[in-house]
């Protein structure tokens, strides 16, 4: 994939933003059950957010991003990889959103490998930042759930 | 010191202090190779000596420490006097399965955590006399049977005869109604009949406590999958019933989504115990289910069926039984209790491990479980410390079986047929709150693990013990209004 | 406790297939097509899944048939008319889907004839056309002929040894119906050994024809508590008891399943002995 400026690398992240807020949108619909189709709401909902962080974004500051470190607790990393289906359970709804977050993270982190240009490296490493923040998010959220399971 | 100083210098003279009696145990390595009971109980003069050291709180915090509410000194000053019966008794007018709840409650977190006794030491044996007097009641004849109200011309519905269905039942045939319960399996008891392993509840215990039921009128019905055979519907519109209570508790075993979990010698915790507990396997062929009995076992997870599980492995014969647990000791959701007998009996503990991988042969069986070492990150937001992989850590422990004890989901059977049943975003069946036990569905009241997820059999008892107060309260209101609003 | 009112011996040949008209109400009133049961024959029994082969809700009635293939339906087999099956929970699985699709074949192999039987019932009442495939390995143990016969429009036949109908297996069958007679088929629906199931799946799906299997797998209580029933669909697993037993054939993992019913196969065969030897506990 190559990108020509740092306007076109946000608005392919907003798009994949976009994409994950319709595939939960969707998701949602598709739920017989209320509990499922909450979550997914929620889902969309975290993603619709991401996306407008995105588009108030001011290609300006990105030059002056430092990252910060995140901690990464990995629960997504050893899992087997899952398709949705409509009536999953809980944890294999939270499993789900791990896997795409974690996906989305790894592919900004190969970017920021194949840049050279400091800008588009700083946006990169901004992105992969983000989608890690929402990694965690997730993961904190299905820990505590397998804590109390006693996992 | 000073405490000790205050009390000398007190106006009254103080006897000397009577230590906390222990119960007897069976011996460690003798026990891990049988299933009869662990702790074997109080003897007369024991309990006795422990009730002395009660010492009669004016506002005792025990009771409120009790989910259920028992009262706790009356009992135990019935103990001191000797009058072990009439204690038995008092307690029934609070709880119906006292020798349960003397066996598995936490006590340490619930009656015995608040006990002033224990401010100043060890507190009163709150747990070990419930269960001496509940024993003793058992020992000395049939238990007689408490007056009953006048029929109300009420009936009730109680889906599933778990801890919670049966506390219901109890309190609903002691206000009059009329008291069905629904049991999928062929026994009652619930997660006491197929979770909780012999050793540490006899089954025999279970069914004394349910015979007392049915012997108060309670009409048992054994195989009646609610949400298949009948449904919920159809028990108000049909059958009559004016209210239902939904205690199904706990469904699908959780899986740890990671490779070679289908393997053979892969189990939920859930049906290792089940064959065992429920259908006696460990007296296979005497008893027709089979359970393999393997040499070398890990039971992932730290909870108290993580415990039960691994303590079973041992007692079928494994020589080595692991638990492999991703957090530290300090974490571990079982009782401490457990967990101390379960290490005495050579349970061998790999705390800070994950396991990442079921490894397997060509004919499909389990040969080993590869694990990543774990430490403890820095503090998140809430303070807490989460297990993160140690890079480069991962090993593999030969192995034979891998029993899976993380947790479990909602049962879907009754959601499934109940399409104006809310439930949350976990599943689990929608309460208005804890007091009211009230669902989305007028009439419909429901408690425990199929609302709360796992938990334990005294807060399971706990909501039975609550939805019983709301049930009653519609039944002679018929007012269906939550909080009174609406 | 569960009476027999009827007792039919369908095949004395080692293993022998018996039939039972067992009085269940409840059950009966409440069965829909492809559901199953679990039934214990005494208290030291073990819980063993059967699916219901056919009822009768006005006489209150299920029948259940088996091949005694271990000690628990050995020893089920040795009941006779007026004795009682301790316990019997159910109907249990989801029921299968049945709506008006077209034509719909029903392949039945071996006992699993017996499971197919309401199903067929059941898609030629919603109007489709039914024509059912029963294959066994020979003509004395094909079961449900009549019964099939009034369940379709049009039945088939194949042994294995030729000695009835067609001279091979059920594939055969359905692969000269969709490919020398090219019939238009909606639906497949099957059910008989594990083997046969993938086979009959691998010949639709080239075609894209759309296929149910109902899947037996060894089951501790049934009712979604246990897992022991696990198999991988579309490469996610699920649990036959409740999100089963029918499932898109061509998703089904059936060597994993195959793999998995094989795991109490000494302990089965210790059990089958000890039976022989000392006469049953419930005679």
């Amino acid at each position: 994939m190559s990108f020509k400026s740092i306007k076109d690398i946000i608005k392919y992240a907003i798009e994949k933003e976009a994409e994950a807020m319709n595939f939960y949108t969707e998701a949602g619909k598709q739920e017989k059950y209320s509990a499922g189709k909450k979550t997914f709401e929620s889902f969309a909902n975290e993603e619709k957010k991401h996306k407008t962080m995105l588009e108030d974004l001011d290609p300006k500051n990105v030059a002056g991003f430092n990252p910060a470190r995140i901690a990464d607790l990995k629960r997504s990393d050893y899992m087997v990889d899952i398709t949705y289906k409509a009536g999953m359970s809980y944890p294999d709804i939270l499993r789900l959103a791990m896997k795409r977050e974690e996906k989305a993270k790894k592919f900004y982190d190969d970017c920021v490998g194949h840049v050279d240009a400091g800008g588009h490296k700083k946006l990169f490493q901004m992105l992969s930042q983000e989608e890690a923040k929402h990694k965690l998010a997730l993961e904190t959220l299905y820990d505590n759930l397998m804590a109390k399971g006693g996992d | 010191m000073s405490e000790e100083k205050e009390t000398k210098a007190g106006e009254k003279p103080k006897k000397p202090k009577i230590p906390r009696q222990s119960m007897p145990e069976q011996d460690p390595h003798k026990r891990a190779g049988n299933f009869d009971s662990v702790t074997l109980g109080y003897k007369m003069e024991q309990a006795a000596l422990e009730a002395s050291r009660c010492i009669q709180c004016k506002k005792p915090f025990c009771i409120s420490g009790c989910p259920v509410s028992i009262d706790i000194p009356g009992f135990i000053k019935l103990v001191k006097e000797k009058e072990y019966l009439k204690a038995a008794q008092h307690i029934k007018k609070y709880n119906l399965l006292p020798a349960v709840c003397g066996r598995v409650c936490p006590q340490e977190d619930q009656c015995e955590k608040v006990c002033i006794v224990g401010k100043k030491g060890e507190p009163v044996a709150i747990g070990r006399l419930e269960r001496f007097v509940a024993d003793y009641e058992a020992a000395h004849g049939e238990v007689p049977l408490p007056e009953l109200p006048p029929k109300t011309g009420k009936k009730v519905a109680v889906v599933g005869a778990g801890p919670g269905g049966l506390t219901v039942a109890f309190d609903l045939i002691m206000l009059g109604h009329d008291v069905t319960i629904f049991e999928a399996l062929h026994k009652a008891g619930g997660v006491l009949v197929y979770g909780i392993p012999e050793f540490r509840l006899p089954k025999a215990i279970v069914e004394r406590e349910v015979q007392y039921l049915t012997r108060l009128g309670v009409d048992l019905k054994l195989n009646h999958v609610i949400g298949k055979i009948r449904t919920i519907d159809q028990l108000m519109k049909e059958d009559g019933f004016d209210a239902v209570f939904i205690g199904s508790g706990a469904g699908l075993p959780w899986f740890m989504d990671v490779p070679g979990e289908n393997l053979n010698g892969v189990y939920s915790a859930n049906e290792y115990l089940t064959r065992n507990n429920l259908m006696k396997s460990f007296d296979f062929p005497k008893h027709d289910t089979p359970i393999k009995k393997h040499k070398n076992v890990a039971v992932i997870g730290g909870g108290n069926v993580a415990m039960d599980s691994v303590r079973t492995a041992l007692r079928l014969g494994a020589d080595n039984a692991y638990i492999v647990y991703r957090r530290s000791r300090a974490e571990m959701p079982a009782r401490k209790e457990e967990v101390d007998h379960a290490e005495h009996e050579g349970v061998q503990f790999k705390n800070l491990t994950a396991p990442v991988r079921v490894i397997g042969n060509e004919q499909g069986w389990v040969t080993g479980l590869e694990c990543l070492k774990m430490d403890l990150g820095e503090p998140d937001a809430s303070g807490r410390r989460r297990p993160v992989p140690v890079k480069g850590s991962e090993f593999i422990m030969e192995m034979d079986a891998v029993i899976i004890a993380i947790g479990t989901s909602a049962n879907p059977l009754i959601a499934q047929t109940t399409p104006d049943l809310k439930l949350n975003k976990k599943g689990y069946i929608e309460v208005e709150n804890e007091t009211t036990c009230r669902t989305s569905k007028k009439g419909v009241f429901a408690g425990g693990d199929i609302v709360t997820g796992s938990a334990t059999v005294i807060l399971a008892m706990g909501a039975g013990r609550n939805a019983a107060k709301s049930i009653q309260q519609y039944l002679q209101t018929g007012e269906w209004t939550p909080n009174g609003k609406q | 406790m569960f009476e027999i009112l009827e007792k039919k011996v369908w095949s004395d040949e080692v293993p022998k297939i018996k039939e039972f008209v067992v009085k269940a109400p409840a059950i009966a009133k409440a069965h829909h097509a492809g559901q199953f049961i679990i039934l214990i024959v005494d208290e030291n029994g073990e819980r063993i899944p059967l699916t219901i082969a056919d009822k009768d809700a006005n006489k209150g009635t299920i029948s259940i048939l088996f091949q005694e293939v271990g000690k628990s339906t050995m020893c089920l087999g040795m009941l006779n008319k007026g004795d009682h099956i301790h316990h019997m929970a159910g109907p249990l699985g989801k029921p299968t889907h049945v709506e008006k699709f077209g034509t719909v074949v029903c392949v039945g192999g071996g006992i699993g004839i017996a499971p197919v039987h309401p199903i067929a019932k059941a898609m030629k009442d919603a109007g489709n056309k039914v024509i059912s495939i029963l294959g066994a390995r020979s003509k004395d143990l094909l079961i449900y002929e009549d019964k099939m016969k009034k369940a379709s429009h049009e039945i088939r036949i194949t042994t294995d040894d030729g000695s009835y109908g067609r001279h091979g297996f059920v594939t055969d069958e359905l692969k000269h119906m969709i490919e020398v007679e090219k019939i238009p088929i909606d639906l497949v629906v099957v059910i008989g050994p594990p083997i046969m199931m993938k086979f009959v799946c691998k010949v639709t799906e080239p075609y894209k024809l759309r296929t149910f299997a109902s899947l037996n797998t060894i089951m501790v209580d049934g009712t979604g508590m246990c897992g022991a029933c696990r198999v991988t669909v579309g490469g996610k697993t699920k649990f036959v008891c409740v999100d089963g037993p029918e499932f898109d054939g061509h998703q089904v993992d059936f060597e994993e399943m195959m793999m998995r019913q094989r795991q109490y196969l000494p302990e089965e065969k210790l059990a089958r002995e000890t039976c022989e030897k000392q006469t049953c506990h419930k005679s």
